[in-house]
This record gives C-alpha cells, sequence and structure tokens, in this order.
C-alpha cells in the first residue's frame, strides 16, 4: 500500500525539530514537543509564496567552533602532561574529537545550508537541506509545480459568480391632474 | 515542560525568510530579491491563490420536489449527504476530508476520535517517549518495568503509524522495542549479579 505522505525533509531550530512531509494538496509539518507532537499543514491552495536561500547556521558554528577548541585545549593539556603512554593514547583520542567537530565547523563554513520556505496565508514550513543541493532544487521546482498546479485547478473549479438578481424598477408616478389652476406664465417687465 | 525554550511566532503573512520581518505585498515578487531591512538575498515565487467561492443554491428556486432541503438550513439545497450519518447538507455545512464529505457534527466528532487524518493535530510522540523509558530504565533498572513501558509505547507508535498508513519512523520504534529489550535484559542480569553475589 503506498504511504500516505512522502518524507522531505528536516526543519532544526535549537530546541524544536521538525519534519516535513509532503501530501497531494499541502505541505505537512511534525514539531515535535517532548512527549507530544504539533501537526500543522500549508495546503497548496492557500500558498502566497515560496522562497529559497541558503544561510551559514552562526549557532552551529559557534557549538561546533567552541567543541573543537575545547577537546583540541584538552588533549593539547595531556599531551604536555603525558607521563604515561595511557595518557598519551587518552590525547590521541581527545585530538581524533577535536578533529570530528572541526571537520564539521569547517563543511558548515564552506557549504551553506539550503533553506525552502513556503508561505500559506494561515500557516508556514520551511524544510533544510546542507549536503543534498540537488535534491533540494528538485523539490523546490516540484513545490512550485504542484502548487501552480493545485491552484490552477482550483481557479477552473470555481463556480462563476452568481447574476445579480433583476430588481424591477418602481412603476413611474401617475399622471394625475394637479387640482391646483396652473400657475401664470412670469410677464416681462 | 512541552515547548521548553520554544520560540512562539505568531505567523501574520509573508515574512523575509532570512530576519523574520513581516514583508507587505507589494514588497514581495517573483525572482531574486533583497530583503529591505536586513539586505539578505532569496529566491522566491508569488502566487495569487484564489478566494474560495461557495455557490448556495436555494430550494425555492427549484421547488421542494425536485431536491431535498439541507438538514441545518432549510432554505438551501442540500449538494451531497454525509458520509458518516447520510444527513442532506448544503455546499455551507458541507467538510471536505480524507476523500469524503462529512456534516460539521460528524467531522467534529471523527477529529476528536483522531478518525479523520486532515482533523489531527495534536498527537502523542511514541518513539520520544520509548528513548525516555530506555534511558531511565538503565538509571533505575531495578524498577523492571520501564522497559516494558517502552515496549507498550513503540507497540502503540506502531498500531498508530500502521492505522494513519504513514511508513516513516517505523524502523526506529521497531530499533526502539530492540534496545528497550536490550535494557531490561541489562536490568535482569545486574538483578542476577547481586542476588548471586548475596547467595554465595
Amino acid at each position: 500500500m503506498k504511504p500516505s505522505r512522502e518524507f522531505l525533509g528536516n526543519d532544526y531550530s535549537s530546541f524544536v525539530r521538525r519534519k516535513v512531509f509532503l501530501l497531494i494538496d499541502a505541505l505537512e509539518t511534525d514539531e515535535y514537543l517532548f512527549i507530544r507532537i504539533e501537526r500543522t499543514r500549508v495546503y497548496f491552495d492557500d500558498v502566497l509564496a515560496i522562497t529559497r536561500h541558503q544561510q551559514r547556521g552562526i549557532g552551529g558554528l559557534v557549538t561546533t567552533g567552541i567543541l573543537t577548541f575545547l577537546f583540541a585545549a584538552w588533549s593539547f593539556g595531556s599531551f604536555l602532561d603525558a607521563g604515561t603512554p595511557e595518557r598519551r593514547v587518552g590525547g590521541f583520542i581527545l585530538l581524533f574529537i577535536a578533529a570530528i567537530f572541526g571537520i564539521v565547523m569547517i563543511l558548515r563554513l564552506a557549504v551553506p545550508v539550503d533553506i525552502i520556505s513556503v508561505f500559506g496565508r494561515r500557516t508556514n514550513s520551511r524544510v533544510r537541506f546542507w549536503l543534498r543541493k540537488q535534491r533540494a532544487q528538485e523539490i523546490y521546482t516540484r513545490l512550485i509545480e504542484q502548487i501552480q498546479a493545485r491552484q490552477q485547478k482550483a481557479a477552473a473549479a470555481m463556480p462563476p459568480p452568481p447574476a445579480p438578481p433583476e430588481v424591477p424598477m418602481p412603476p413611474p408616478p401617475p399622471a394625475v391632474a394637479s387640482p391646483l389652476p396652473p400657475e401664470p406664465p412670469p410677464v416681462a417687465p | 515542560m512541552a515547548g521548553l525554550g520554544r520560540k512562539h511566532y505568531r505567523y501574520g503573512g509573508i515574512f523575509c525568510p532570512r530576519c523574520r520581518r513581516l514583508m507587505r505585498d507589494e514588497q514581495m515578487r517573483n525572482g531574486e530579491q533583497f530583503c529591505p531591512v536586513c539586505s539578505g538575498r532569496f529566491e522566491a515565487v508569488r502566487f495569487t491563490p484564489v478566494e474560495m467561492r461557495i455557490l448556495v443554491p436555494e430550494i425555492a428556486g427549484v421547488g421542494p420536489g425536485a431536491s431535498a432541503p439541507c438538514a441545518r438550513h432549510a432554505r438551501n439545497q442540500a449538494d451531497v449527504a454525509c458520509s458518516r450519518c447520510g444527513q442532506f447538507m448544503c455546499s455551507l455545512c458541507r467538510i471536505d476530508s480524507d476523500g469524503q464529505a462529512f456534516c460539521p457534527g460528524c467531522y467534529e466528532r471523527l477529529a476528536d476520535e483522531g478518525g479523520v487524518s486532515g482533523g489531527l493535530t495534536k498527537l502523542w510522540n511514541w518513539a520520544g517517549m520509548a528513548v525516555i523509558t530506555c534511558v531511565l530504565s538503565v538509571f533505575l533498572w531495578w524498577t523492571f518495568i520501564l522497559w516494558i513501558v517502552g515496549i507498550v509505547f513503540c507497540i502503540l507508535g506502531i498500531r498508530e503509524k500502521s492505522a494513519r498508513n504513514e511508513s516513516d519512523g517505523v524502523v526506529r520504534l521497531y530499533v526502539l522495542i530492540v534496545l528497550n529489550l536490550l535494557c531490561g535484559a541489562l536490568g535482569i542480569g545486574m538483578a542476577a549479579a547481586i542476588f548471586g553475589a548475596f547467595k554465595s
């Protein structure tokens, strides 16, 4: 049986993780909040705009930078104070961990994150792609096509505006003979 | 506890995807552009969704013999019958969800029960709870129950996923069952070791 939705990507912020899925007529976002999941949808009928941009997450850069520095400092401390071979091994392990964080930081600096944002009338949704640039482009194009198709379909299915009701004009006033005698024409001086 | 440290953005329409400042409608256009506030560059495609217009024909237009009246609006022609209760309803009452048309009462009831996928806005994070029980069962191994609770959470999650025909995250739930079983085995092993030590 075909699954009801297709996973597009994630959106991370400092404390919240979101997963974005593609439905036939909408984008569905599951926001994970500790033990609950909040689900919102952006219907393609309601989409006002879709944007795409690239950015380097400052938070991620700072975090990986700090971790690299801490582990590197700790490993150098172990090497300086290496009295036994065990301490030297420990220093190498710490240096390896620092190198991993350093590589992640360099990758974050070199490869910016692609972010696709979809703005609806009532809700919005966004997906991040870091290393899969091709997929980001593919999904951006696909979303534009699907939204356009859906909105064109909705416009075509819209019933024509109802014709204004025909309001009968009031009858003209009846020509009744005035009881008063007609005024005399003004006399020229 | 839920939503700890979470920023609540009140969505008020299109905003700059970089600085999140609200943008006026006329500021957003197709193609590459710059935010007037942060000068950030982004690519955009603008859409003009149609305003929904519902045509509600009145029963007076066709006569009572030609069409049934709506159960809630006696003056309106019935458009369709509710898929759940069969009540006639006009276009104003009709709610389309999951390929079916429901009357407002039935839709509300089904949404509360989780019967329509479109009406679900809050769900249990079974996988998250199973992770918590797995971690707790390592530290509180003498309780002997947390890992069982974790497995129950996973089974509930798998059942919910299959009921909604969602395939994402199912593998994760199976992995969590295995992890909870391992934590349980660890707890039993610890208990056996301690009792064994007491016996000897």
